[in-house]
């Protein structure tokens, strides 16, 4: 489903991914751990197309299709849904607002028609129970004055209500205690299915006892080192990144 | 001297009274403000001028293109070129009366360029006042009309007088069609207690000229709250003073603005805090695109005796384009020791990690932009109590800021 060949990426001139493959067959959720300074962030971000992340080699197809030449909302729009691991505050602009226009944007794109005010309530209302965000809530300004955990719970709220094939998430569990982490977790658990790929960035292994992944690789200096099944991370946990021949240690 | 000066008072009536003439001769002697003085030195008036030597050629004669009114079941005044179309006398019940052709309350404004100019050549006026105790409810809505029809200008002269605890809701709304220049001068003047609501609309054609100077008294426990939005005219100045002359007395300016093309926004105020426990808040936002320039200049003085006094002063602007420029210059004048003043200025671009962060949602980058931008000018309308007159100010505001928006058309 998400097929990353030979990537290789600078920012600001740095090269900061060297060669990383990877590939997400749907259906499966992967984990990729590693250090400060791995290309974590550099990775997904590029993946969601932002600027200033410049791919000097490689190749990556979503779907069959190359990714690299889409836009971030043709992304969006194709299926690739990523959790920001600091998701960004916009005053004057309430968080219902935000997530309807997301979602018709998202529909129109993928030839659906709009929901109405109502349709898009409805659908709303259910899923911001499920994730503890109150009505309140979705009437502030987006992530404007949310505690750590009310950001990440927004961004999973996002993911459910667009409905992505393949979803991305960047730390998602930084910043959360266990309570919140758990919240999230059953959110991001509930979209695990057969048609669905997920690929969950992470410093610690925690998540990972929440969300049991079916592959785990270890990104170490913009490439990836090591990989196997959800052993590895708590063979991680316990060892350390630096017996894995990184000299980054966390 | 001064050939700008003498081709705008051209026209000077041979009649005059001697306020006009005073007027008349203080402008002749200065002449129009230019950049070397201190309160006019982001604006330059040389594209008026040169506006002013060229004027002269054929007026178009197309009928005023009048406006749906913006608060339903106001009682509307149409001024066209200067003058008030049709007869609005008025003196009800309800203690409003309206007359028409008056001057300026002559003791008020202090001596500028463009209040001298305004009442030395307006053609007309009005003069509107509000008895004691009496409650307007039905909103007044001034339709200020440029057509071009008259070369080198039209100018007016408003006056607004509450008397104690008058309550007013006032809008005032200046459009058109072609090039002018419009001055108007206005003299507003609140007796104790009293509460006017000013909203004006400066929605000029976009190759016109905006020149505007109030005056402003408050007296004892009155309340002045004022919005403007400006999207209009080639060039517009807007220049407010208030005096807080009584205790308990409070000013509330808010403004929005949005600048497209080469267009001028000037908005310059001045708050006296004359007296003990007296308050002012203003809060300005602007959004200037392409090469379009706006000024902000916010004075508040406060004087010796004004103990209690809470001023808080904000101008924020967001450019949309690296040529677009603002200019903003706060100055607090403090001559009282226990009082609460504040004041700022920022200049901002969107925030590009916010328009990542709603692209990456599947919203596209114009759209996303105009999100932004719509959300940060928004914040201000919430100042105005009618729900209806905000809606249709903000749809103004966000159709102004579309590309290819023209009054005009």
């Amino acid at each position: 489903m998400l097929k990353i060949e030979n990537l290789h990426v600078n920012v600001d001139g740095k090269e900061i991914i060297r060669g990383l493959d990877l590939e997400v067959p749907k259906g499966e959720v992967h984990a990729i751990m590693g250090p400060n300074g791995a290309g974590k962030s550099t990775l997904s971000y590029t993946l969601a197309g932002r600027d200033g992340y410049e791919v000097t080699d490689g190749k990556v197809t979503f779907q069959g299709r190359d990714l690299l030449d889409r836009k971030p909302e043709e992304r969006a729009a194709d299926g690739l849904f990523l959790g920001f691991q600091y998701p960004v505050e916009i005053p004057g602009v309430a968080t219902l607002t935000f997530l309807k226009t997301a979602v018709n944007a998202v529909r129109r794109q993928r030839g659906l028609e709009e929901f109405d005010a109502m349709q898009f309530m409805k659908l709303v209302r259910g899923k911001a129970k499920d994730l503890n965000i109150s009505d309140e809530m979705l009437k502030r300004p987006v992530n404007v004055g949310f505690s750590g955990g009310e950001k990440k719970r927004n961004e999973i709220l996002q993911m459910v209500v667009l409905d992505p094939a393949f979803c991305l998430l960047d730390e998602t569990d930084s910043g959360l205690d266990i309570d919140a982490m758990k919240v999230v977790a059953d959110g991001v658990n509930a979209l695990r299915g057969p048609e669905r790929g997920m690929l969950i960035i992470t410093h610690y292994q925690r998540l990972l006892d929440h969300i049991v992944p079916d592959r785990v690789h270890i990104l170490a200096e913009g490439r990836i080192i090591e990989s196997g099944d959800k052993d590895l991370a708590l063979e991680l946990e316990k060892k350390g990144y630096a017996s894995f021949g990184t000299d980054r240690a966390a | 001297m001064n050939t700008s000066a003498d081709t705008l008072l051209q026209t000077f009536p041979a009649d005059a009274d001697a306020e006009r003439v005073a007027a008349r001769d203080r402008f002749r002697l200065l002449g129009l403000p230019t950049p070397k003085q201190e309160a006019w030195k982001f604006t330059n008036l040389r594209p008026l001028e040169q506006f002013i030597a060229a004027a002269g050629k054929p007026a178009n004669d197309a009928a005023p293109d009048i406006p749906a009114p913006l608060i339903d079941d106001s009682r509307r005044i149409l001024i066209i070129d200067g003058r008030v179309d049709g007869d609005i006398s008025v003196a009800d019940p309800a203690g409003l009366s309206i007359e028409q052709g008056s001057h300026l309350m002559p003791e008020m404004g202090g001596k500028r360029a463009v209040r001298d100019l305004a009442i030395a050549m307006s053609e007309d006026g009005l003069r509107i006042t509000v008895a004691a105790d009496a409650t307007v409810g039905q909103a007044l809505e001034l339709v200020f009309v440029g057509t071009g029809h008259r070369a080198g200008g039209h100018h007016f002269t408003l006056e607004l007088s509450l008397a104690a605890n008058a309550d007013l809701t006032v809008v005032e709304r200046h459009c058109g069609t072609q090039a002018y220049a419009a001055t108007i001068a206005s003299a507003i003047r609140l007796g104790d207690g009293a509460r006017l609501r000013h909203v004006k609309v400066q929605d000029e054609s976009q190759e016109a000229f905006h020149l505007a100077d109030s005056a402003v008294e408050i007296g004892r426990d009155g309340t002045y709250e004022r919005f403007i939005l400006s999207v209009g005219a080639r060039l517009a100045r807007d220049e407010v003073h208030t005096s807080l002359n009584g205790q308990g007395s409070s000013v509330r300016l808010l403004g929005a603005y949005a600048g497209r093309g080469q267009q001028h926004l000037d908005h310059t105020t001045h708050i006296d805090h004359a007296v003990p426990n007296t308050t002012s808040h203003e809060v300005y936002k602007g959004v200037l695109d392409d090469r379009s320039r706006g000024v902000f200049q916010g004075g508040i003085k406060v004087m010796k005796d004004a103990q209690k006094t809470a001023g808080h002063q904000l101008n924020k602007a967001l450019l949309l384009s690296p040529r677009a420029e603002i200019d903003s210059k706060p100055a607090l004048e403090i001559y009282a020791d226990d009082v609460v003043c504040s004041h700022g200025a920022t200049a901002g671009e969107i925030d590009e990690d916010a328009l990542f962060y709603l692209r990456a949602r599947g919203i596209d980058a114009v759209t996303a932009k105009n999100l932004m931008v719509q959300a940060f000018l928004d914040e201000i309308f919430d100042g105005i109590a009618d729900e209806t007159l905000r809606d249709r100010l903000k749809d103004r505001v966000h159709a102004a800021l579309q590309p290819g928006d023209n009054q005009d058309a």
